[in-house]
């Protein structure tokens, strides 16, 4: 019996590309984002089950991109049968994405700020109450040292 | 006032997701979405009923449930177009006219406009609806439509400008738009940002706030924020993402600060598409993460930078004078209301009107799931 090869499998789940990095025009896939955490292959009986989360708890792309891995699975040499089910309380953040994938997602926007020059806020120059107060004289004169209204 | 701060909340929706008001093939399924997002957002003391949320939700009770049930003092209600999912586009011109009639200081409205009808018909509209709210502050887009599908760019001279000129024309303050979260399956593109950078561009003197700010394109958001006077980041949903995922909302949040500052984010609920107070109370009560603050060398998220988020910011946006408004309802019957009953738990107005208490209710509900074999929330 062949055994499901594991470099295949996530070969699919990468074919796979997840909406928003598409958008930004850095595609990523599934796997890179981390967006497939939970991945068991079963040689025995020839499965896959894979369990996803979203990078938002309302992206409408779940089922969409549920559906694409099982067919992308559905044709690795090996798999009879594929399962992809979403854990729709699974806590995602920027940090799961692989590594490299970050750095390709990193120096695309790196190409942005240094196109458009974007600068950052400079904190420097916040002084909270004040400039709470300073931007509206009504305001001001109703609110004490913590921004309350009197 | 939440602890003496004013709070606005910069979105509210009377939705009418009546099985009757939902229109076409895609029309059904964002009305089930909507109330599965509603039921898997919140925790079950702030979830509404099925039968109460999938109906005609009334203004009264919407401008009750803010006005008794939380700290918000101040409503703002964006007149929908999702005219192709929705007979009535969902959140419709007959409530934003009923809203400023009956709660003339407790709320201001955007216009709904769906510039895919052509500049001519939108700008027809437009008219049409500031005659019946001449004191409207803004105005909402959708960035597309289905059945057959359509969608446009913020930053098209032909289709857009011309809008953003009678806008202008109008006394209108700002220009809302929908992003981040696409309306079902549907092409990603249009919920990008990168549009509303042109349309800032192109018209300094009015404001563009992305609405769902933070659900998706956080960092290109961010850097329209730190880019462009002109260009506001509204929470609407993004802040249940403190109830679901608070540390992605500290995320998203750290970044537009790094590079937006202080005075570029507005707080917003979408009640009734959750209770207004629950992520109002986990917002005031936040603290960012050590790693944030130190990646993002931030402030503390102290009394002031959280006062402007939860309604300075809207009101200097808009050119709302905050505390002459705040000293306008000061001890209005709102102020009384609340006071004498020292703020009322979730959903008791609406309870009150359906003639069965809230926890009951749900109980109800999921007593009746169990019988039928279905999940909490699924499809009935």
């Amino acid at each position: 019996m062949t055994g499901i090869d594991r470099h295949a499998v996530d070969e699919a789940l990468d074919r796979v590309v997840d909406p928003c990095s598409n958008a930004l025009g850095e595609p990523l896939g599934l796997r890179e984002m981390g967006l497939t955490p939970s991945v068991d292959i079963d040689d025995a009986s020839g499965t896959v089950t894979v369990t996803m989360r979203l990078t938002s708890p309302c992206c409408e792309y779940g089922p969409t991109m549920a559906l694409a891995v099982e067919q992308e699975l559905a044709a690795v040499p090996g798999v009879r049968s594929a399962t992809v089910t979403i854990d729709y309380g699974a806590a995602w953040t920027p940090a799961e994405i692989m590594p490299n994938a970050s750095v390709r997602l990193a120096e695309r926007r790196s190409h942005t700020i240094s196109v458009f020059d974007v600068q950052p806020y400079e904190w420097s120059t916040w002084k909270s109450t004040e400039s709470l107060q300073g931007s509206d004289p009504l305001l001001t004169s109703r609110l004490d040292s913590t921004g309350a209204l009197s | 006032m939440i602890d003496g701060i004013p709070v606005i909340d910069g979105v509210v929706h009377p939705f009418n997701l009546s099985e009757s008001n939902a229109k076409g093939a895609i029309g059904p399924l964002v009305r089930e979405g909507f109330y599965q997002l509603h039921s898997h957002w919140n925790p079950a003391e702030t979830q509404a009923p099925r039968s109460w949320f999938q109906a005609d939700q009334s203004v009264t009770t919407l401008m009750d449930t803010l006005c008794l049930e939380s700290a918000v003092d101040v409503a703002v209600y964006h007149t929908l177009r999702l005219d192709s999912l929705f007979h009535d586009g969902l959140c419709s011109r007959a409530k934003a006219v009923q809203l400023r009639a009956e709660h003339p200081t407790r709320s201001f409205v955007y216009l709904g406009l769906d510039p895919t009808l052509g500049v001519a018909r939108t700008l027809d509209d437009l008219d049409e609806q500031f005659a019946e709210v001449p004191d409207a502050i803004g105005v909402k887009f959708y960035p597309d439509q289905v059945d057959p599908y359509r969608t446009f760019r913020m930053d098209d001279p032909e289709a857009l400008f011309p809008i953003y000129e009678r806008v202008r024309e109008r006394g209108l303050k700002v220009v809302a738009v929908h992003k981040a979260l696409p309306n079902g399956p549907v092409p990603l593109a249009p919920y990008r940002i990168d549009d509303v950078e042109g349309a800032a561009m192109a018209f300094p003197d009015l404001s563009f706030e992305i609405v769902h700010a933070g659900m998706a394109f956080v960092d290109e958001t961010a850097y329209a924020l730190a880019r462009f006077p002109n260009v506001f980041a509204n929470f609407e949903v993004t802040s249940l993402l403190l109830l679901k995922a608070p540390r992605l909302f500290q995320e998203a949040l750290a970044t537009m600060l790094f590079w937006g500052g202080p005075t570029k984010i507005i707080w917003a609920t979408g009640a009734n598409f959750t209770h207004p107070q629950l992520a109002l109370e986990k917002f005031w009560n936040l603290e960012l993460d050590g790693d944030l603050v130190d990646r993002y060398q931030l402030p503390p998220l102290d009394r002031a930078l959280k006062a402007r988020i939860l309604g300075q910011n809207w009101a200097d946006m808009v050119g709302i004078d905050l505390g002459a408004h705040m000293a306008s309802i000061a001890g209005d019957d709102w102020d009384r209301r609340r006071d004498a009953d020292g703020g009322l738990a979730p959903y008791t107005v609406w309870a009150d009107r359906m003639g069965v208490a809230h926890l009951e209710a749900m109980a109800a509900q999921e007593t009746a799931a169990g019988a039928a074999g279905f999940q909490h929330g699924a499809p009935t």
